[in-house]
C-alpha cells in the first residue's frame, strides 16, 4: 500500500464521470458533418498547405534536408545581389565625367559605368589612371604616353584597383 | 488489461486501420466509435469542461484521419492516439491558460457500487456523509490545480488505468520520469484534499 493509497482511491472516481447517452452517436454524426464542410469551404492553396505540413510532420530529415536547401538558396541570392558580387552595368550617359577625366575608357557600343573597366597602359601601370593623380595635380600637363590602346587590349581590371578605393603611388611602393 | 483481450484489440485495430488506409471511412467511424469513450475521458479529465472536450474530440479525430495513411504501425493504433489527443489538449491548455470555466459531467450511478466509493463513504473518516456533487468539485478543483504535465499523468495512470510502459510512450519520456510526475501530484493532490482524506 503506498501512502498516496486514499488519495488514488478518490481520483480514481473520476472514471465514473461520464458524457450524456448517445453522445457517441452523436459525436460521428458532427463529425462527418465537420468534414464535409471543411472539404467544400477549403481553397485549394489552403488545401495544399495543410497536406504539405502534414507531410514533414514527424519527418525530421526530410524537415532538415529542405531547411538546408531553403538556407543555402537564400545565401545564394544574397550572395549574387550584393553590389560587389558582380560587375554592375549602366548606361553610357550615366558615366561620371570623372571617369573620362582620369582615362577609363569607355566603350560607347557597350556601355559601362564608372569604374567597371579600367584600362592600363602599355606597360599594364595603373598609376596615371588613379585619381589621386588629378588631386596632386598630376594629370594636366603630363603626357600620357603609351596610354590610347586599341579596344582589343583592354583589360577588365580587378575590383581592387578601381580608382579612389584602393591605393595612391605611394602606397603602391 | 488481460493480455489476451489486448492483443485482439490491438489485431481488430490492426485491421481497422489497414481498412481506413485504403479509403474505407466505416473503417475509420469503427476507430471513432470505438475510441471516443476512452478519449473523452482523457480529454475531459485534463481540460474539466464537456464543451472544450466534444470540440478537442473533433480536431483529434480529424488530425488522426488526414494523418492516417502515415502511419506505419510501428507502435499501437491506441498509443499513436493517445499521443495524438495528449498533445493537441497540453497545446489546448497552453493557449487557454488559467481562466478555465468548469463544466462538469454527470457522475454515473455505478459509482454507487465501487469498491473504493465505498471505502471511502462508509468508513469513519469525513468522507462518510459528503454529497457525491460536492466530491466530483473538490476533485476537479484539485485536478486543475496541477500543473498541465502532472495532471496528464494521474489522469492516465490513476483514471484511464494505464501502465508506467504505456504511458512513458504515449509521453515520450522515460518511465523515471513518469513515476516522478506521479509521486509529487499525489503528493499535491493530498494536500488539497487534505480535509477529504485525514
Amino acid at each position: 500500500m503506498t501512502e498516496f493509497e486514499d488519495i488514488q482511491r478518490l481520483v480514481r472516481l473520476k472514471r465514473y464521470e461520464m458524457p450524456p447517452e448517445g453522445f457517441v452517436d452523436d459525436f460521428v454524426t458532427s463529425f462527418h458533418h465537420r468534414q464535409r464542410a471543411e472539404l467544400l469551404n477549403q481553397t485549394a492553396r489552403s488545401l495544399f498547405w495543410e497536406r504539405l505540413m502534414t507531410f514533414f510532420e514527424g519527418r525530421p530529415v526530410a524537415n532538415m534536408a529542405v531547411a538546408g536547401t531553403a538556407v543555402i538558396a537564400l545565401v545564394a541570392a544574397l550572395a549574387i545581389g550584393q553590389p560587389g558580387g558582380r560587375i554592375e552595368l549602366a548606361k553610357a550617359d550615366e558615366v561620371s565625367p570623372l571617369a573620362l577625366d582620369a582615362g577609363l575608357l569607355v566603350d560607347s557600343m557597350t556601355p559601362y559605368a564608372f569604374g567597371s573597366e579600367v584600362t592600363s597602359d602599355q606597360n599594364g601601370n595603373l598609376s596615371p589612371l588613379l585619381l589621386s593623380k588629378h588631386f596632386a595635380g598630376g594629370y594636366a600637363d603630363e603626357a600620357r604616353a603609351g596610354f590610347a590602346e586599341p579596344a582589343q587590349q583592354r583589360q577588365i581590371a580587378p575590383l581592387e584597383v578601381m580608382p579612389g578605393l584602393i591605393f595612391t603611388e605611394q602606397e603602391e611602393k | 488489461m488481460n493480455e489476451k483481450v489486448h492483443n485482439s484489440s490491438s489485431e481488430e485495430d490492426r485491421i481497422l486501420v489497414e481498412r481506413a488506409q485504403n479509403g474505407d471511412t466505416k473503417a475509420f467511424d469503427d476507430l471513432v466509435r470505438k475510441y471516443t469513450p476512452k478519449l473523452y475521458g482523457l480529454v475531459y479529465n485534463m481540460t474539466s469542461n464537456r464543451e472544450d472536450t466534444a470540440d478537442l474530440l473533433q480536431d483529434i479525430f480529424a488530425k488522426a484521419y488526414r494523418s492516417i495513411r502515415r502511419f506505419m504501425g510501428k507502435s499501437s493504433f491506441y498509443t499513436w492516439i493517445y499521443s495524438i489527443s495528449v498533445n493537441m489538449t497540453l497545446n489546448f491548455l497552453k493557449k487557454r491558460g488559467r481562466h478555465v470555466k468548469v463544466s462538469m459531467d454527470d457522475v454515473d450511478s455505478g459509482i454507487q457500487n465501487d469498491p473504493d466509493f465505498i471505502k471511502v463513504t462508509t468508513g469513519p473518516g469525513p468522507l462518510r456523509d459528503v454529497d457525491l456533487h460536492e466530491l466530483q468539485k473538490k476533485l476537479n478543483e484539485a485536478m486543475l490545480k496541477l500543473s498541465e504535465d502532472h495532471r496528464t499523468v494521474v489522469t492516465l495512470y490513476d483514471i484511464q488505468g494505464l501502465q508506467h510502459a504505456e504511458i512513458s510512450k504515449i509521453l515520450g519520456v522515460s518511465e523515471g520520469t513518469i513515476r516522478s510526475r506521479l509521486f509529487y501530484a499525489h503528493r499535491q493532490l493530498q494536500n488539497y484534499l487534505d480535509d477529504f482524506v485525514k
